[in-house]
């Protein structure tokens, strides 16, 4: 038996990487008054994100490339070399919420220096979250490195069936958009091997 | 006795899950539960029966998601849903809900499902239900207030049965959307449904924390229909875990703190609700408190008109502001979205949106700015229009319970707003004027007052929701003027116990220093219960005047508030510029406020021309350089670039309109499909700063409408944006549909997953890899 599970964490919690940053934003340091810009972009997304995230744990089926995961069936070979070996994984689904989204679109109306610094932060933000989730996931076991759809061969077009299966929508406002695009932007789906 | 009159004076009872009975009778998973209307209508009879005789009064048909976006045999599903549902009937009080739940996408502009298709989706559902014989509707399991709306339009226009709706909220209490309970509960009120509440996500136990603010800011009766717990998967199917006894141990409390219709959401059984029903059955239910407050609401928040007078911006509204009618003439909605954003950082609590101009369509242009301004700002706006269209159409799109402004003593007036008014639930502004003219006495203006209030009734719209305004004319004119108003803010709040907004800045018409009278008066209105001023929130004078008289009111506790108003006054009076500082520096160094300063004292020196050529135009071209380097990077390049934009803003003035041509025109947009837009915006500026004229058609733009604009405006360049592969697809599609159409056209596309092979593969003329790539694009082919 397994349990949709549901994590949440106040976002200043997450303690964000200042190179992982600027990696994001395509430089190497920072100076001066951009540090000052940084700064303030890391206070402001984290007084607005609301980081959430839903996880089940499935049985891994595997017939040569096709794996059975309870949310639905993937053919995959670079998922299934990822899993190989693994009796059971997690599926889980993060979010920093809609409110971030509705930040970095204000400034990249008004100010769009702030806006693509607003979404580095973001996207530091929701890694640090997924390596927060990985963690409690990870508690007494070993696990495989997080594997999400759209990576290598495995289709983006399951990404309706993982959020349905977490029950996504409800549960953390996570939306799928026709052209496969999650609402809210800064969410992260991923297949997490256990190791036996 | 009905359904209506039941819920005010005793419990009503809800059924619980459909799903988990479905479940144990052997629904496989992915299976949809609909299409068992058909296929076992007898079992689908079964379970209603049995919630029936477990206690509840109200079934609820299987037609959650019974709607053409997501069946296409809806209606089918539909009629067999209620007739299965009322087979189960066998005593009074026992009646079927339609039921509807979300559609299952998110609308616009965060999502992609378009407002109306919304509607028109609800519509088709709700005419087939009600046709079927529903006794109710019910809307539930919403998390966007948005596409609640949507549904709560489609039933009142296509039904007249009585309207229950329930949203979800997260363990912080508010829907994934980030809506709060008060913000929801303005909306559904302002709409006209019979009875609200909150339904699944939680289990009763956490749900129980929200109960008591919903019943303190709701005048109906509250409906609460939580999960048994929380879930579990086991072999594919899902498993709540709460017993019949614990549930219904919670729900009795819930019940004790005033809801008055309780049943059960997913994973509740008939047991739970009969242990729910035989707690409570026979027992009297708290009364259901009517409130009086006045209340608007955006997708986010309500404002309450209570305590502290509400700051209304006034600076959307063309009327003496020639750069906002140069904007609206050009359909610049990035200028109006600026002026709303620069209002609410500087204190205001909701914002006046007036876009009246002779040769614009108001009505688009004004739908539009709503739309654009709601998906940037959490503050509620208040709708300035004389135009009846221009009012209903953007009432409809608004997310939340707007404010209108206005409606006066006419007769003609009162009859074209508040028809509008009542159907798409807002407040509205009653200005004391009518037939007449505007009264000299302030008793002749509460008594139009009394007239609008009366008549307003009529309509089913409650005193709660008209403010009056009861205007203010010019002191220079009439000495006595400002004594009516005053007086008159007295006896209409004493005698008639509603709310009052101001335009206050008409008393210091043709006076010099207009801000010290203006304040001055604020001050006297405040004090004589003023609950609501029109202002602009930039006037340090209002805002001094504004803060202090709360803080001696004894309304702004420890004087938190002045304190925290001073102390940033104070710190930005100062002078920030270094003494040594050149504008090229600043420009380089994207120092916004120094550039600012440098520019102003610059001008008196030189001409605006020689600063441009002299200091702009070379200190972009040093930080463009250095970019394209490698030795700055794009937050740099951005910040340089809009620190460019604040001096260009200073010399604009002076500037003679040809001064500075344009270089040429280039449209933009992100494709259909892609609703991030970060990218395009970020070459938009660039653009700009280098002189081009840009045409930002938005994101989610179909290929159709940028030809369409192509052709109209005679535009030869084009630039395309797209973040997923899925979405490059609608690129190739528009360059394809230009091909077609025989216009002919250049295409610079750009993009997180594009390459140049790709940017060929699809038929464009350039992939840029970035802003300054397209700059130099746009030299090549437009100089």
């Amino acid at each position: 038996m397994s349990e949709i599970s549901f994590i949440n964490t106040n976002a200043i919690e997450l303690k964000l990487n200042d190179k992982e940053i600027c990696r994001y934003l395509n430089m190497r340091a920072c100076d001066g008054a951009l540090c000052e810009l940084i700064d303030g972009c890391k206070k402001e997304v984290a007084g607005i994100a609301s980081p959430k995230a839903v996880f089940a744990k499935v049985s891994v089926k595997a017939l040569n490339e096709k794996l059975s995961l309870g949310f639905g069936d993937v053919c995959s070979k670079k998922l299934a070399k990822n899993l190989c070996g693994c009796g059971e994984a997690f599926v889980f689904c993060a979010t920093l919420g809609q409110e971030v989204d509705r930040l970095i679109n204000k400034y990249s109306k008004i100010e769009p220096s702030r806006a693509i610094v607003l979404d580095s932060v973001a996207t530091a933000m929701i890694e640090e979250f997924c390596d927060y989730v990985n963690d409690i996931l990870g508690e007494n076991r070993s696990l495989r490195p997080r594997f999400s759809c759209g990576y290598g061969d495995f289709d983006i077009k399951h990404q309706a069936e993982i959020l349905d299966f977490l029950d996504a929508k409800k549960r953390i406002g996570v939306y799928l958009l026709d052209s496969y695009m999650m609402t809210p932007f800064k969410t992260v789906t991923a297949i997490v091997g256990i190791a036996k | 006795m009905d359904l209506l009159t039941q819920i005010l004076s005793k419990y009503v009872f809800f059924d619980g899950a459909m799903g988990t009975e479905l479940q144990r009778y052997g629904i496989k998973p992915g299976e949809s539960s609909e299409s068992w209307n058909i296929k076992n209508p007898e079992i689908i009879t079964k379970i209603h029966r049995a919630y029936f005789e477990a206690g509840a009064n109200i079934a609820t048909a299987n037609t959650f998601g019974a709607n053409p976006l997501k069946l296409d045999n809806y209606e089918e599903v539909i009629f067999s849903a209620i007739e299965n549902a009322k087979r189960a009937i066998s005593a009074p009080e026992q009646y079927v809900a339609l039921d509807i739940g979300p559609t299952g996408k998110l609308l616009a502009p965060l999502g992609d499902l378009d407002f109306e298709d919304a509607v028109s989706a609800f519509a088709c559902t709700v005419k087939a239900g009600t046709e079927a014989g529903a006794d109710l509707i019910l809307i539930e399991t919403m998390s966007d207030p948005y596409e609640m709306k949507a549904a709560v339009l489609a039933a009142k226009e296509n039904s007249t049965l009585p309207i229950f709706a329930t949203f979800v909220l997260d363990e912080n209490g508010k829907t994934v959307t980030g809506c709060d309970i008060s913000a929801m509960v303005a909306l559904l009120e302002g709409l006209g449904v019979s009875a609200i509440g909150v339904n699944c996500s939680l289990g009763a136990e956490q749900l129980m924390e929200f109960i008591p603010e919903l019943v303190a800011s709701s005048s109906l009766p509250i409906i609460v229909n939580p999960n048994a717990g929380l879930p579990a998967i086991i072999n594919g199917k899902t498993f709540y875990k709460q017993t019949p006894a614990e549930f219904g141990e919670y729900m009795e409390k819930i019940a004790g703190m005033g809801a008055r219709c309780l049943g059960g959401c997913c994973g509740t059984t008939p047991e739970h609700i009969k242990e729910v029903v035989s707690r409570l059955k026979g027992k009297q239910p708290l009364a259901i408190e009517k409130k009086s407050r006045t209340v608007v609401s955006s997708y986010a928040k309500a404002c309450v008109f209570e305590n502290k007078a509400v700051l209304i911006g006034e600076r959307i509204n063309p009327t003496g502001k020639p750069k906002l009618k140069a904007a609206l003439r050009e359909n610049d909605i990035d200028y109006l979205i600026k002026e709303a954003l620069a209002q609410e950082e500087n204190g205001a609590n909701m914002l006046d949106v007036n876009v009246g101009l002779p040769e614009i369509d108001e009505k688009s242009v004004l739908c539009q700015a709503v739309k654009e301004i709601q998906a940037v700002s959490t503050l509620p706006l208040q709708i300035d229009t004389s135009n009846v269209d221009a009012l209903e159409a953007s009432l409809r799109i608004y997310n939340g319970k707007p404010l209108v402004n206005s409606v006066n003593g006419k007769e003609e007036s009162m009859r074209a707003v508040f028809p509008i008014v009542k159907k798409y639930g807002g407040a509205v502004i009653a200005l004391t004027l009518d037939e007449n003219g505007i009264p000299s006495t302030a008793p002749q203006r509460a008594e139009i007052a009394r007239r609008i209030i009366e008549k307003a009734s009529e309509y089913g719209i409650e005193k709660k929701d008209i403010i009056v305004d009861p205007l203010c004319l010019t002191v220079s004119s009439d000495k006595d003027a400002p004594s009516v108003t005053l007086e008159a803010i007295r006896i209409i709040k004493s005698e008639l116990g509603v709310k009052t907004s101001l335009g206050i800045s008409n008393v210091s018409f043709g006076l010099p220093a207009r801000d010290y009278v203006n304040s001055v008066f604020f001050s006297h209105a405040l004090l004589c219960g003023l609950d609501a001023v029109i202002l602009n929130p930039f006037s340090n004078e209002m805002k001094k005047a504004y803060f202090a008289h709360n803080a001696l009111a004894g309304i702004d506790e420890g004087c938190i508030s002045y304190i925290e108003y001073a102390s940033a006054f104070a710190s930005d009076s100062a002078s920030v510029a270094a003494s040594n500082q050149t504008l090229d520096g600043a420009i380089i160094k994207g120092l916004k406020k120094e550039a600012k300063e440098l520019a102003t004292s610059l001008i008196k020196e030189k001409k605006p021309l020689e600063i441009v050529n002299e200091h702009i135009i070379p200190a972009l071209d040093t930080v463009g350089k250095r970019y394209e380097e490698g030795k700055i990077f794009l937050p740099q390049l951005l910040m340089s670039a809009e620190t460019a934009t604040v001096a260009f803003e200073v010399i604009k003035e002076a500037l003679k309109a040809n001064d500075r041509s344009s270089k040429g025109d280039i449209i933009l947009a992100t494709v259909k499909g892609d609703i991030h837009d970060i990218g395009k915006n970020i070459v938009k500026v660039i653009l700009q700063n280098y002189g081009f004229t840009v045409h930002d058609l938005g994101k989610d733009v179909s290929p159709e409408k940028i030809l369409e604009y192509a052709k109209a405006n005679q535009i030869k360049l084009i630039g395309l944006s797209a973040l997923m592969t899925t979405t490059v697809s609608s690129m190739e599609k528009t360059i394809k549909l230009f091909k077609e159409s025989g216009y002919a056209a250049k295409f610079v596309v750009g993009g997180a997953v594009l390459t140049p092979e790709y940017a060929e593969m699809i038929g464009a003329d350039k992939y840029a890899k970035d802003a300054m790539d397209t700059v130099r694009y746009a030299q090549e082919i437009l100089n």
